[in-house]
């Protein structure tokens, strides 16, 4: 009984399933069925290297501003969560796969959200903040439950946005920073001239590249800091002596640690949104499917430029504000403010052109700073000191919705949960 | 066979819809095909008969490759006709 339960055998009963019900090979279904667990394990390998490298960024970070550090990236915090949580994550996370195909399948919210690795970080995080209850089993359900219907009518919020730049409603983005992106677009609302920028010119020197973004941010992150300790601190905690190889070697250990999880990730919910897809394509006649926002990048690329420097401007100055007032200090998560910040700026530029653009990836970048601030407390008594969060917008006020409807059910049913 | 690598910034999101849109394709020529997603930094670890990424990662290959580059990730037909014209040259 217990075996059947284990997130392992989970996640391969999904895949399996999915795949049988497409009527692929015996050869194809062995074949994904090791791929998804190679993933699932690669997840764990990069998770404990997160883990520890993380230790010595918060070490050394406390001591140097006398504060303390919160670095926010989805991957390290979900993997992390999954490497105590797993049978709550995937439980969680195959529940709310369900509800959404019925929802998508009954009503008119006629989405399917295939951005499966945002499912898994909003699971991972609903794993951790339903610990406390009665019944295990069904905090579960109703965890996984509430997921469904939140990533149902979350993409509904930038439909019409994206349909307009898309041309049809067919296909439109799953995203997690609407909170920011609403709240911003308000606030330029009070801009009154509609100035366009030319969005034909192609830049072409900056690349996309994720890892190396995420290092070199880490690597001036790590140069301030070990340029702030005394040198005899360093050798105590990593037993190396030169500032800057200390901050190359541990840059480098972060990214990897990155790099390996969203390996980890692309290869167990690559294999998971194949039969994910397929039972959907089956069961429901007239689907329509929210992806990764990024598909909305080709049309403006100017635009999310923009909206990267603009959020993570927001970003640094909310960091320094943070260090005058004594607050915890949020070190900008770089690749939230790219894909989030520039999916901000292109919504914004949607609503009130290049003013809109730069107010609203501002607020976007300022919001994500403060709410992991805002988060850690409903994370912390489960996940201990670890110096990590969720960093899109609307992890907090998916986490606070739910302890306002768990209060809720518990009056109305009189049932401690 | 075939091989095909998508990438896209982190291999996850966008490059999904390049690897679905592209088994469509290359199912409908009735061609053996292996198809990698990856992300742009270890794109080139893979050796494959042509690579497909969106324009606007700005994607710099290092060696010699077959590089498709899509305006519109979502735009089927755009992905179908360089595809097509990929295939026609080497098949």
């Amino acid at each position: 009984m217990e075996l059947i339960l284990k997130a392992e055998f989970l996640v391969v009963i999904f895949v399996v399933t999915g795949l049988f019900i497409q009527q692929k090979r015996l050869d194809d279904i062995v074949s994904s069925t090791i791929k998804v667990l190679m993933g699932y394990y690669i997840i764990v390998y990069g998770s404990n290297l997160a883990v520890n490298t993380l230790g010595i960024i918060s070490l050394i970070f406390r001591r140097a501003f006398h504060a303390f550090d919160i670095i926010p990236n989805n991957e390290t915090i979900a993997s992390i969560i999954q490497l105590n949580y797993s049978q709550s994550v995937i439980l969680i996370m195959i529940i709310a796969m369900i509800v959404n195909i019925t929802i998508a399948r009954t009503t008119k919210y006629k989405y399917v959200f295939l951005s499966i690795y945002y499912l898994l970080y909003i699971s991972a995080m609903m794993a951790v903040i339903t610990n406390d209850s009665g019944n295990y089993y069904l905090s579960i359900l109703v965890a996984g439950i509430f997921v469904g219907i939140i990533i149902s009518i979350l993409p509904h919020f930038t439909s019409g946005y994206v349909s307009k730049i898309l041309g049809n409603d067919n296909v439109t983005i799953g995203f997690l920073g609407n909170s920011a992106t609403f709240l911003g677009i308000f606030m330029s609302n009070i801009i009154r001239t509609k100035k366009e920028i030319n969005n034909k010119v192609k830049n072409k020197f900056f690349v996309r590249d994720s890892n190396i973004i995420l290092f070199l941010s880490m690597f001036l992150l790590f140069i301030i800091l070990t340029s702030m300790v005394d040198k005899d601190f360093l050798y105590d905690f990593t037993s190396e002596r030169n500032r800057i190889y200390v901050a190359i070697k541990y840059s480098i250990n972060f990214t990897v640690s990155f790099y390996l999880i969203v390996l980890g990730v692309r290869m167990m919910t690559g294999e998971i949104v194949n039969s994910y897809k397929g039972i959907a394509e089956k069961i429901i006649p007239n689907s329509k499917i929210a992806v990764d926002p990024a598909v909305i990048f080709s049309h403006m690329p100017n635009i999310v430029l923009i909206g990267f420097l603009v959020s993570l401007l927001g970003g640094i100055i909310s960091f320094f504000i943070q260090l005058k007032l004594k607050m915890n200090v949020v070190v900008p998560a770089v690749i939230t403010h790219f894909f989030s910040g520039g999916t901000a700026a292109i919504l914004g530029y949607n609503k009130n052109k290049i003013g809109g653009a730069i107010i609203t990836s501002f607020i976007h970048g300022a919001v994500i700073s403060f709410f992991p601030i805002l988060l850690m407390p409903l994370l912390k008594p489960h996940i201990g000191l670890i110096s990590t969060c969720f960093s899109d917008a609307d992890f907090l006020l998916i986490a606070l919705l739910f302890s306002i409807i768990k209060k809720l059910i518990s009056i109305v049913l009189g049932v401690i949960m | 066979m075939i091989r095909a690598v998508v990438l896209c910034s982190l291999g996850l999101g966008s490059s999904y819809i390049i690897e679905t849109n592209l088994k469509n394709i290359l199912n409908q020529y009735k061609l053996d095909a292996q198809v990698i997603r990856t992300d742009i930094t270890s794109a080139e670890c893979y050796d494959a008969d042509f690579y497909v990424c969106s324009e606007d990662i700005n994607f710099r290959p290092t060696k010699q490759i077959t590089l498709i580059q899509l305006e519109d990730l979502l735009d089927f037909e755009e992905l179908h006709e360089k595809v097509k014209k990929f295939v026609l040259e080497k098949v």
